[in-house]
């Protein structure tokens, strides 16, 4: 474990190296242009693209016009916004008008949007450059970054292990300072798995904090959208673009939007901290467990008190969300199932065939006891703390092969399982979750961990990771180039 | 009374004109099994009065 004195940290030379919020002011300070910006992006994906296969589809031409006209605006003195000239990339699932979405799919292959997603006309209003499309699993359907249509997603800590998914091509695209933030979507831990397995930071905000519109949808009730970034500093300027009420989203709160980068550095001194230390039906690899003790007591050590916590109702949440996963995915994709079934893949098949014949009782059941169940959660297990910590994937990241989700070990099967035990459960409560990088196991790979809020908590989640990424520097290691 | 294959078999064909293999079916009868026991044995403790929408009502009344 590394663990460093608070410090500032001084902009590196080469620009893809720098933080989102360093490029940002930088660019905006006119030390760095938005073309030089996206140029030294491509340059390192030009590197990197043919081993880590990130994108789906890149748009060098369209990225550098963009950029071109983002310098000539702050020539002028028009900035446009927050991350004005920065290069990103998002999930192939964000549809923008008039461009192919083919949502890491074959079904979708050639299928362009007509609409154009909120979040990417907020990103575009506060002045990001988009570089193009990342990889994902099919439909967003599956959390190890496997896609036999596309091509597998590779971690860029090594290209053998997977990248975790849905967001496969987020998480190892930041990870390897190909752009500086991006989308992703979470359903079921999808957003929090790829960050937890390159290293980086994946929030998923409260249920109804950031329009999901003109998101392909893989369950309604439990999709949410949110950001993949190196720092919590990184995420919360994302956060401030996309969040925020829209008419077009029937489930988006009402809820006002905070200031996410207001209170970044007060420190989380006094901070109650519930420790998960045990959840019924779920389990912890050794190795994994430690490093998550050794981030506790860096909590400690800046201050937060902390006490155990069990979650009892662990396993619970995860079958109810996975009813409803099942049985909303089933809904969307029932069509095409009949019609089209040799255009799944097998794995994506199988993910929603429970959801063809599970009754429509079960489903509504699974929601109505919503309600009851977070309102006891905060009752219970976040009655006397002010967030939960607990594991984001626990157990060492395997490689593509040991997860080959296109067979039908059992063996294979329980291991995929076991990736989504910590995370699926909160897609049913809907609380904002962080997953923040805290170590690395012997096989190189990262470890993470998650904190949990009450409602659209999200400032204090990022108030804890960016306490504790300035006290560490995991987030900070690089992946080279081999 | 558990979900047998044949069940599921038919379920698929009838309700929703997908055609299943006998073994895949048997593999979807005991995952069908497993999620419909959890959610009906904890639909034993809802209200009444109990209906998804409560679920945006608790978040937005438990914001800071």
């Amino acid at each position: 474990m590394t663990v460093v004195a608070a410090r500032s940290r001084a902009a590196p030379a080469d620009p893809a190296l720098m933080s989102l919020a360093q490029a940002a002011a930088a660019i905006r300070a006119r030390q760095l242009s938005s073309v030089e910006a996206t140029q030294a992006a491509l340059a390192r994906i030009a590197h990197w693209q043919p081993r880590l296969n990130c994108f789906i589809a890149l748009d060098a031409e369209g990225a550098l016009k963009q950029a071109a006209v983002l310098d000539a605006d702050l020539a002028r003195g028009r900035i446009r916004g927050a991350l004005h000239g920065v290069p990103l990339a998002h999930k192939d699932m964000f549809y923008r008008a008039g461009r192919i979405s083919t949502c890491g799919s074959e079904i979708r292959r050639h299928w362009r949007a007509t609409t154009t997603a909120t979040v990417l006309a907020r990103l575009d209003a506060a002045g990001a450059v988009d570089l193009g499309a990342l990889n994902m699993a099919e439909f967003a359907a599956g959390p190890t970054g496997h896609n036999e249509h596309f091509g597998h997603c590779r971690n860029p800590f090594n290209p053998a292990h997977l990248t975790g998914g849905s967001s496969s091509g987020s998480g190892a695209a930041v990870a390897a300072r190909l752009i500086y933030g991006a989308l992703g979507s979470d359903t079921g831990g999808s957003i929090r798995l790829p960050a937890a397995a390159n290293g980086v930071i994946g929030l998923k905000p409260t249920y109804g904090r950031v329009s999901r519109y003109g998101a392909m949808a893989r369950a309604w009730s439990l999709d949410h959208v949110g950001p993949l970034t190196r720092t919590a500093e990184d995420c919360a300027l994302m956060m401030a673009a996309i969040a925020g009420h829209d008419p077009n989203d029937g489930a988006i709160s009402h809820e006002p939007v905070p200031d996410f980068t207001a209170g970044l550095a007060d420190g989380i001194k006094g901070l109650r901290v519930g420790v998960v230390t045990e959840a019924d039906g779920a389990s912890v690899d050794d190795e994994v467990r430690g490093a998550l003790a050794a981030s506790v007591e860096v909590l400690r050590s800046l201050g937060a008190e902390t006490v155990p916590v069990r979650l009892a109702h662990l396993m619970e949440w995860y079958y109810f969300a996975d009813t409803i996963s099942k049985c909303e995915g089933a809904t969307i994709h029932a069509r095409w199932l009949r019609e089209r079934p040799q255009d799944y893949s097998g794995h994506v098949r199988t993910r929603l065939e429970a959801g063809l014949v599970l009754p429509a009782t079960r489903y509504i059941e699974a929601l109505s006891t919503r309600g009851r169940h977070v309102a006891g959660f905060l009752d219970s297990v976040m009655a006397g703390i002010d967030v939960l910590h607990c594991p984001a994937i626990p157990v060492p990241i395997p490689t593509i092969a040991e997860t080959d989700v296109e067979g039908t070990g059992e063996a294979v099967l329980a291991l995929v399982g076991r990736i989504t035990q910590y995370t699926r459960p909160f897609n049913f409560l809907g609380l904002p979750v962080i997953s923040v990088p805290c170590g690395f196991t012997h096989n190189g790979l990262p470890v993470a961990f998650q904190v949990a809020a009450k409602p659209f908590a999200e400032p204090l989640l990022l108030r804890v990771a960016h306490s504790y990424q300035a006290a560490t520097d995991f987030h900070e290691q690089v992946p080279e180039i081999r | 009374m558990p979900i047998s294959s044949r069940f599921v078999k038919d379920a698929a064909k009838v309700f929703q004109d997908t055609d299943l293999s006998d073994a895949r079916a048997g593999e979807l009868a005991l995952e069908v099994e497993r999620l419909n026991t959890a959610v009906r044995t904890a639909a034993g403790a809802l209200d009444f009065d109990a209906e998804p929408s409560a679920f945006f009502a608790v978040l937005a009344k438990r914001a800071p």
